[in-house]
């Protein structure tokens, strides 16, 4: 993000009529890294590029000879800044540097999360399976082994906030199918679960409080017309915020195209939000073609460069990711109900893992999570970590 | 004595073949290229990123050395010998690409392709390469995807002897490639010069916007490449029908050895003999082509079997030179389409011109401008006609009516025809009366809007051109800086008008102009600086907006944009006390607004959330009440772990009323400046009744010399 540029340094240098740049694509400037981590660059030389190194904290982590320009690396659960560098050279010696600071996270001991909680998905073969008991999961936190204290299967009560983008980009079908899907969607709801809607745009547009009766999510849907500018990232924010009190499973679904022009904050501010927070997130994706047709939204404005959008996508994908949740692609109007009708499934069919871990610190580190199910041939996804509040 | 490469009195050293192709005929002929079309337009408003690699990728190189030729990634080309250095040709080349192969699964991702172009010389040996990349964001230009592909225009220096081109096309994210190779591009000078083995088709005028580098103040509404005649394009892959007459044009230079017939051979892909022809020697046309003349040939295609086929032409050498031979692939179709647009990318520096057809109009003669179009200049000159007697509405409304009836196929030849006649007429009035000409000028421009709303588009492009001229004009004859400003306020408005329309290239052309007229024009500089702002050419939009904060200091969306550019190009210092001005003074609600979530945004961005978080209290205090403030500011506790705070905050925002709030501060920050266009229009709709007056008076002196 353009403001952010005061920590990113982007030089160049010509060696003999070459010229090279480089410029950091990954993390984002004032993201928060932990643990395993992507460093991401784009070079662009007059020449070909002998090769391009990789440094955290003054020490080279990689070195690659051709693109992707990308390494993965462990940078520490430590909650501290991290001094990344990306170093390119061509073949007849042009070099260039960026280097950016990644931030560490204020501590707060205001709020703490003492029981974790866990929303695991157990497939086998494209099938969920539904059969497990307390006994079959493994919870590790940061690689300790912790002791499970709640199990439950999906019947543990949820509150969910549906995002609705009513940006220009969802103009005709596209919106009227949206809020079909939403309505479908709270339609799901049983007796203690809550929900709330958020319909935006450049602003927000309709928000209801949590509550259980669809009638009242739902009354001031349909006044909500397509016009405008698009704003998910603040209010993929305002929805975590949100929850954050919420007691139970809590869950954001998003449909929109992800493309955002007019947010104050980026999606590495909701990142971090995210990371916080033990929301899942789901995405349900608009792709081209979906209702639109030739109007698809141009990756370019007065705010954003194509580069911009494509980190936007990614982080936010990202988002997803580590919550837990899962990006579903529609690309067919008819399919935008069916999947706010999946998701609900979903979420019916997780298995809800509670444990105190026994390496609380409170200090805002990363702790990464991994649960291990005793039986063969099964996948299992939750969420990939959290800071440690 | 070496011989030249190009001798005069040697009988075509270069040689080719081309289709020519007729708006109405030969009958059977056309050539099917991604270029022309009559609009003249490209129909991806941002040009394709095109930039030279110099380096020779491995992989690409293993690949053209390989020798295979065919792959994934489905192209035409050809190659036209340019100029002729010291012991070097310049090779112009022209390479249409299919997008559908090229992208394949991945058309709505981002994508680069890599063109690498080798000149093989007789041993196999590398003797000059190319290498360009080029970036295609569908999402940027849905054009890549719904036309048949585009276009890269270039040139390649090669050594004075025989060559083939090799070509690689290649997907860099999914690997996909095609390969092919151009025999005989260039031929040795001791056989008798370079030979073109490839078709030129002569197609109806293209311009075509190229961006001949990322950081260029504008993008430029170029023509196409020097080499390629304004009004020509050429055609890479020409479809005939079987029986039917097609001409083609030969390049070369000379006088055509006596003969009035030449011997060809209609051979397959392999080779094979399928047909022996003949063709008849038409006229020759003089240095059409590059440094080349172009005979016409005329052929009767022979009844084949719809397939690619090579023509194969026997040249005879003029001063004992060896025989020469041409190729011209040709596919034999049932029927044919008209070509579709171009998305054109060009490596070449092209300069950017003033419109062909705007700077010939100004140039044509008194008799040029009577030939053209004269029902248009006779009814024009009866509408205007109007103006002695009626009111301007009349007058509008009989021009709309005339231009609309008459300008309908928008090709290159009526535009020009149109600009011609009526551009005549007023230069005719302004003679009488020079205020006639701003008048004039107004009316066109509200004919524009018009248009524009009534979406007839073909004189919508009429009406930008003549008032654009009109301008001009106006500008010309008054000499004065009040004339200035006002023809500087008319491109602006036009321009304005063109951008909100998305023709981003042409508005930048005329802000440009606007400012070069008038170097204080307000909304030029902002029209220009934010056309470049959305096309992330930061640097060159900050020249402009200094240029304008420096006319008009007060001017509060001018120093916003100033300030947010300067931050996006590290200029901090410059950025935060033009936002820290802004949250003091009285400015628009919108722009103070987002000078306080700007400077947060920067706070934040150089780890001061402290400083941040006060700033945004104090902007609630001071009762700037915007949603994405209390947002900002909730996000700012997040960071400084008042995490309760936050919250309260959040909830609170949540529990108020939402409902449609108007534009938020930063949507229409992103919308294209219209304030001062506004202003500017109202201006000049102020200096409408004296140009009126100036016009009908300009109308009865007319029409009393037609009477004399």
């Amino acid at each position: 993000m353009r403001s952010w540029i005061g920590v990113v340094l982007a030089l160049s240098a010509a060696v003999a009529h070459a010229s090279v740049e480089v410029v950091i694509t990954h993390p984002a400037p004032g993201e928060v890294v932990f643990g395993e981590m992507r460093i991401a660059a784009e070079v662009r030389a007059s020449e070909a590029v002998a090769r391009v190194s990789f440094v955290v904290d003054g020490r080279k982590v990689g070195e690659v000879t051709g693109p992707p320009y990308e390494v993965v690396t462990d940078v520490g659960a430590e909650n501290v800044e991290h001094r990344l560098q990306v170093l390119a050279r061509t073949v007849s010696g042009a070099s260039a540097e960026a280097s950016l600071v990644t931030p560490r996270i204020a501590v707060d001991q205001e709020v703490t999360y003492e029981l974790q909680q866990l929303y695991v998905l157990v497939t086998a073969f494209g099938k969920r399976v539904l059969t497990l008991e307390k006994a079959n999961f493994e919870v590790f936190d940061d690689g300790e082994r912790q002791e499970i204290l709640t199990f439950a299967r999906g019947d543990v009560p949820l509150t969910a906030v549906v995002l609705l983008d009513s940006s220009l980009s969802m103009k005709g079908p596209r919106l009227a199918a949206a809020q079909a899907g939403a309505r479908a969607f709270f339609a799901g709801m049983r007796a203690l679960d809550e929900g709330a809607l958020l319909v935006y745009k450049d602003r927000s547009l309709v928000r209801t409080p949590f509550c259980n009766v669809p009638e009242v999510l739902l009354a001031g849907i349909s006044s909500a017309a397509a016009d405008g500018g698009t704003t998910t990232n603040d209010h993929l924010y305002m929805a975590l915020k949100l929850l954050e009190r919420r007691q139970g499973r809590r869950v954001v679904v998003l449909l929109s195209d992800g493309l955002d022009a007019h947010s104050v904050l980026s999606a590495s501010d909701v990142l971090l939000k995210a990371r916080q927070s033990q929301a899942l997130v789901y995405w349900i994706r608009l792709r081209k073609g979906a209702g639109n047709g030739s109007e698809e939204p141009q990756l370019f404005s007065a705010w954003r460069d194509a580069a911009w959008y494509r980190r936007q996508l990614g982080t936010l994908a990202e988002i997803v990711a580590q919550s837990g949740g899962r990006v579903q692609v529609v690309r067919e109007l008819a399919e935008i109900g069916p999947a706010f009708e999946e998701v609900m499934r979903e979420l019916r069919d997780q298995y809800v893992l509670g444990y105190y871990p026994t390496t609380q610190k409170n200090d805002g580190r990363w702790h990464t999570i991994k649960v291990k199910v005793t039986r063969l041939g099964v996948e299992v996804r939750t969420r990939e970590g959290y800071l440690d509040f | 004595m070496r011989r030249g490469w190009l001798g005069v009195g040697s009988w075509a050293l270069a040689l080719g073949l081309a289709v020519q192709v007729h708006a109405a005929g030969p009958e059977g002929a056309a050539a099917v290229t991604r270029a022309g079309g009559d609009t003249g337009e490209n129909p991806c408003e941002r040009p394709l990123t095109a930039a030279r690699a110099h380096g020779l990728p491995a992989r690409a190189a293993a690949l053209l050395m390989s020798g295979q030729q065919g792959g994934g990634v489905a192209f035409s080309f050809l190659a036209v010998p340019l100029a002729r250095g010291t012991g070097s040709i310049t090779l112009g080349y022209l390479l249409d690409i299919d997008s559908t192969s090229l992208l394949g699964e991945r058309r709505d991702a981002p994508t680069a392709v890599e063109v690498t172009l080798y000149a093989l010389a007789g041993g196999g040996s590398v003797s000059a390469a190319s290498t360009a990349v080029l970036e295609l964001e569908p999402d940027l230009c849905p054009e890549l995807l719904s036309a048949p592909g585009f276009r890269l225009a270039g040139t390649l220096e090669v050594p004075e002897s025989q060559h083939a081109v090799r070509i690689l096309v290649r997907n860099l994210a999914t690997g996909a490639f095609g390969v092919g190779e151009l025999p005989r591009a260039v031929q040795a000078p001791a056989e008798g010069g370079g030979v073109v083995a490839t078709p030129l088709a002569v197609e109806p005028a293209v311009f075509i916007p190229v961006a001949d580098s990322a950081s260029a103040e504008v993008v430029r509404q170029l023509a196409a490449p020097a080499w390629l005649e304004p009004g020509t394009a050429v055609s890479t892959r020409p479809l005939v029908l079987a029986g039917k007459v097609v001409r083609l044009l030969l390049p070369g230079r000379g006088m055509l050895p006596g003969t009035r017939t030449l011997a060809g051979r209609v051979v397959d892909r392999k080779g094979g003999l399928v047909r022996a022809c003949e063709l008849t020697v038409g006229e020759k046309r003089g240095g059409a082509l590059g440094m080349l003349d172009l005979w016409e040939l005329e052929w009767k295609v022979p009844d084949l079997e719809p397939e690619l086929y090579f023509l194969e032409l026997t040249v005879p050498g003029v001063l004992g030179g060896s025989s020469l031979q041409a190729f011209l692939p040709f596919i034999v179709v049932d029927s044919l389409a008209p070509p579709a647009p171009a998305v054109w990318a060009a490596l070449d520096d092209v300069q950017a011109p003033e419109e062909p057809s705007l700077r010939d109009a100004y140039m044509a003669s008194r008799g040029a401008r009577d030939e053209a179009h004269p029902r248009l200049r006779a009814g024009y000159r009866e509408a205007l006609g109007l103006a002695a007697s009626s009111d301007l509405e009349a007058v509008r409304a009989a021009v709309y009516e005339l231009e609309k009836s008459l300008l309908t196929s928008g090709s290159p030849r009526e535009l020009e025809g149109a600009l011609f006649a009526e551009l005549g007429v007023a230069k005719d009035l302004a003679g009488e009366q020079p205020d006639a000409a701003l008048g004039l000028a107004l009316l066109h421009l509200q004919l524009h809007d018009r248009y524009v709303r009534n979406q007839a588009f073909v004189p919508q492009a009429h009406a930008r051109r003549i008032v654009e001229a009109l301008a001009e004009l106006w500008v010309k004859r008054r000499a004065s800086p009040e004339a200035s400003r006002q023809g500087a306020e008319l491109l602006a408005v036009l321009a304005g008008s063109l951008q909100k329309n998305n023709l981003d290239a042409s508005a930048a052309r005329l802000f440009k102009r606007a400012t070069e007229i008038d170097p204080g024009c307000v909304p030029a500089l902002l029209g220009l600086a934010a056309g470049l702002e959305r096309s992330g050419a930061y640097r060159p939009a900050i020249r402009f907006l200094e240029r304008l904060v420096e006319a008009r200091p007060d001017h509060a969306e001018g120093r916003l944009r100033l300030a947010i550019n300067h931050l996006r190009v590290g200029s901090d210092g410059r950025a935060e006390k033009l936002l820290r001005s802004l949250v003091e003074e009285d400015v628009p609600a919108w722009v103070r607004v987002i000078a306080y979530q700007e400077l947060a945004r920067w706070l934040v961005g150089k780890r001061d959330p402290e400083a941040a978080c006060r700033l945004l209290v104090a902007a609630r205090q001071r009762g700037v009440g915007d949603e994405q403030i209390d947002l900002q500011l909730a996000f700012v506790l997040d960071r400084l772990g008042r995490l309760a705070e936050a919250y309260e905050l959040m909830a609170h925002v949540a529990g108020r009323a939402s409902g449609t709030g108007g534009t938020s501060p930063r949507l229409r920050y992103a919308e294209w400046p219209d304030d001062d266009l506004k202003a500017a229009r109202a201006q000049l709709e102020k200096a409408l009744p004296a140009a009126r007056a100036a016009l009908a008076e300009a109308v009865r002196r007319s029409a009393k010399e037609g009477a004399r």
